[in-house]
């Protein structure tokens, strides 16, 4: 499956502008899975590369392991493909841009092509030279390294030379952990397990797909071929894994040793580095006691009219059944069967102590609905065996392939939907304590229970997002504006919505989304919790701007960041920025004067005191106040002219008439006293 | 106007004359003559200020003032009235004050209300400015809630 036109543009892209790699130039013979190859030319002359180069280049949907890409590139050893480098890169087809990884190309050619193939059969001197000391190598040190490859199978190995002498291990990290293993090389509990929900897995599964790898090689061909998972998985759990993938091939003494040891089904039994070194040390490995759970039954159970002697076949067809299984499950018949006729009474124990109180709620509750039900059989089943996947509405996983699957599932709603409910439900938290805490190695209940309240709450933060983030800490950013600036870490968040601004242009939405909030609540800790609850209580449409401002401004501050001019424009193109706090518009012309004057400075916590200088604000309140009774005023002494107005006439003359006869008498005083002095003298 | 009070006014009028007759009827017969304009106008005016009375009554007796004066200067006699009666000029200079009186009392109250008009408008355009300057520093919002409304 190729999701990308790489037809549509034949441009060769540059990485680091030092790997020109040719989107019309595949390499099938070096794709990993559905990873596929292109042919790369090294460019740069810092860097010394021997050999011809290939770009694996990933897809969106499926999670490269990036948690352990330095680590791999600092254990690299020779006997592996050689990663020189990688970074994202825009691809012809592609709206995003995509991760790709440069591997030197293997001096042979792949091992085997597919299931089909039929081989000469690998002698034993090759086989332990070749094959099992160099893989050896690599996987004690990824084991002191805490990681495993998870990608071991007879198609993900090259001969290292044309002499056909020692392979090279294919590489396992650019897609999520075991993603294009087949049930062949996975172990049984692994192989119930969707694709993308097989976690982080062990060395201890990498052993067993050693030794399925080993199987091939040794009888040059692939007995399992053609058959469904499910008959895969039934015929290991009826035959056992040795004896179906060796199906009575004759191995010499030596290697059955190993490859009994490799191929153990209880991964507690079986082999380790350590045990595969003591052997090629020519020492004794030491044993492992056999777990009782692999035994089978001295007379069968019978479910749904099918005979079952395999106590672990028993709980996975319980939890296949679903809650329609919890009336066996919770009944004394098994109860005694696990007793009697397993012998197991550890796991007897278990079933009495989870069941009694489980037997009573089911009994007395007939409207038990169908999360509870479903959690309830969940509960009973991992506690009986902690061994198996979790099963949760007829969906398998491992806890820590949870958050790749919600990756894988982004675009598909009804597994979205399934995810949420494990989420929501808390399923997680139904397993045992051994599970809870092995796997990641602290408590996550307590995680699951906080993971639960996050999907509740649908707020910046939180929601499903929130989840993927906690999930996988790994992850980068997924908002739609930094996709391509590849941000792994909160303090690059900003830099990246700088860099988009600067180079793509502002564009019309605002600078923000629930996976830039989901992130930073994700990565940042503490201080992102008051942040964001800062973001929730104020966020209002007439408000965001300030809002987010206000919470890129602590980011800022908190990592101590460059100037972001670029980001500060962005925000600041929004309308309803400066009228939001003031009533003036003089001074919000002012202050957006002010604004741009310090955007271009790039630091959003000065845009901020601008906007929340409380004097100023407090001041326009007043002024504003002020002016709204002015006008009032105003409106009256208007009102009161309009009406002075509309009688001037009348009034004019009353006042003209008034004016008239002051002026008659002083004219006729003026008169008289002329007169009379005229009459004195 | 009450008829009433124009009637009071003429009745006192013509007690004044009548008092006048009693001891210098020359000069009452000059003031009867000379301010019968006054006496007209008292009859006809019917506004309750009876500017008109006054307004033109002080511009006729301005007129008539300069005669008495001429008619009391050695002693009123009969002669002097007639002599003075019988010269167009007493009479332009008695009722051409009356009439610029009455000129008066029509033009003062239009050139009140023309000033008047002109400052209330001025006023206006102040208020009026204000308002807009408020709405300018501080928009619709400073609006009255009922006057924002009607200008929505």
């Amino acid at each position: 499956m190729d999701l990308f036109d790489s037809s549509s543009d034949t441009k060769a892209v540059i990485l680091k502008d030092s790997f020109q790699i040719f989107p019309d130039k595949p390499l099938p013979h070096l794709d990993s899975g559905l990873i596929k190859a292109y042919e790369v030319q090294n460019i740069s002359n810092r860097m010394e590369v021997s050999s011809s180069l290939f770009a694996l280049v990933s897809q969106p949907h499926l999670s490269p392991r990036l948690h352990i890409f330095s680590t791999i590139k600092r254990l690299q050893t020779g006997n592996s493909l050689s990663l020189v480098d990688w970074g994202g890169i825009p691809w012809p087809g592609s709206p995003q841009y995509v991760l790709v990884f440069i591997y030197e190309k293997p001096g042979g050619t792949r091992f085997i092509e597919k299931w089909d193939d039929v081989i000469a059969p690998i002698s034993e001197p090759i086989l332990i030279k070749g094959f099992l000391e160099p893989i050896t190598e690599i996987l004690t040190l990824y084991e002191h390294a805490m990681f495993s490859h998870r990608s071991i199978r007879p198609m993900n190995l090259f001969w290292k030379d044309n002499t056909r002498k020692s392979i090279l291990l294919g590489e396992g990290v650019s897609a999520p952990s075991a993603f294009f293993q087949d049930a062949i090389v996975e172990s049984i509990e692994s192989a119930m397990v969707h694709p993308s929900a097989r976690g982080n897995g062990s060395t201890v599964d990498d052993i067993y797909s050693l030794g399925v790898t080993l199987a091939y090689a040794l009888i040059g061909k692939c007995l399992l071929n053609g058959k469904t998972d499910e008959e895969i998985i039934e015929l290991k759990w009826s035959k056992g894994s040795y004896t179906t993938l060796l199906g009575g091939q004759r191995v010499s003494q030596a290697l059955e040793e190993v490859l009994r040891g490799f191929l153990r089904d209880d991964p507690r039994t079986r082999w380790t580095c350590s045990h595969l070194q003591s052997w090629l040390a020519n020492k004794k490995p030491p044993v492992n006691s056999v777990n009782s759970l692999y035994r089978l039954a001295s007379r069968p159970y019978i479910y749904n009219n099918k005979p079952f002697l395999n106590l672990k076949l028993l709980i996975w067809e319980f939890y296949k059944a679903g809650p329609s299984s919890l009336q066996d499950l919770l009944s004394l018949d098994f109860y005694n069967w696990v007793l009697r006729s397993c012998g197991q009474d550890e796991t007897a124990e278990i079933v009495k102590q989870n069941t009694k109180h489980a037997r009573e709620q089911f009994e007395k509750s007939n409207d038990i609905n169908h999360s509870d039900a479903h959690k309830l059989l969940l509960r009973l089943c991992s506690r009986i065996d902690p061994t198996l996947p979790l099963f949760y509405k007829g969906f398998a996983f491992y806890m820590s392939g949870l958050g790749v699957t919600l990756i894988y599932s982004m675009k598909d709603v009804n597994m979205r939907s399934l995810l949420t409910d494990i989420i929501v439900q808390n399923a997680c938290s139904q397993a045992p304590d051994e599970i809870l805490i092995s796997q990641r190695g602290d408590d996550l209940s307590l995680f699951f229970k906080k993971l639960a309240q996050y999907v509740r709450l649908n707020e910046w933060g939180f929601s499903i997002e929130r989840c993927i983030y906690e999930l996988n800490k790994f992850l980068h950013c997924q908002s739609d504006y930094i996709y391509n600036y590849f941000v792994f870490r909160p303090s690059q968040i900003l830099e990246a919505l700088n860099a988009f601004a600067k180079k793509d242009g502002i564009p019309e939405s605002f600078p923000f989304d629930r996976h830039i909030a989901a992130f930073i609540g994700a990565h940042v800790g503490h201080a992102a919790t008051v942040w964001i609850a800062e973001l929730n209580e104020n966020y209002q449409e007439n408000t965001k701007a300030v809002v987010i401002l206000r919470f890129y401004a602590q980011i800022q501050d908190h990592f101590k960041l460059e100037p972001l001019p670029y980001l500060a424009e962005w925000i600041l193109r929004f309308e309803d920025f400066g009228l939001i706090n003031f009533y003036s518009l003089r001074r919000i012309k002012r202050t957006r004067e002010n604004l741009k004057k310090y955007a271009k400075q790039g630091i959003l916590k000065n845009l901020l005191i601008i906007i929340d200088y409380y004097k100023e604000k407090q001041e326009d309140a007043l002024g504003f106040e002020l002016a709204k009774r002015n006008y009032q005023h105003i409106s009256l002494l208007e009102k009161k002219a309009y009406d002075n107005l509309e009688t001037i006439e009348e009034s004019s003359k009353r006042i003209g008439g008034y004016v008239s006869v002051i002026t008659g008498v002083i004219i006729l005083v003026c008169f008289i006293s002329y007169s009379v002095l005229k009459l004195v003298i | 106007m009450s008829s009433k009070k124009n009637k009071i006014f003429v009745f006192i009028f013509v007690l004044a004359l009548i008092l006048l007759s009693s001891f210098a009827l020359p000069i009452a017969l000059l003031c009867f003559l000379g301010l019968l304009p006054t006496l007209v106008s008292s009859m006809i005016d019917f506004e309750k200020q009876h500017y008109l009375t006054y307004t033109l009554g002080c511009f006729n007796l301005c007129g008539v003032i300069p005669y008495l004066e001429k008619l009391c200067r050695p002693k009123p006699s009969f002669e002097i009235v007639w002599s003075l009666l019988s010269s167009p000029f007493s009479w332009l200079m008695m009722y051409g004050m009356a009439a610029l009186g009455l000129g008066v009392y029509f033009m003062i109250p239009k050139i009140v209300a023309v000033i008047r008009k002109n400052i209330l408008e001025a006023e206006l355009k102040t208020l009026e400015k204000y308002k807009q300057d408020l709405i300018e520093e501080w928009g619709e919002k400073v609006l009255p809630p009922l006057e924002g409304i009607e200008e929505g």
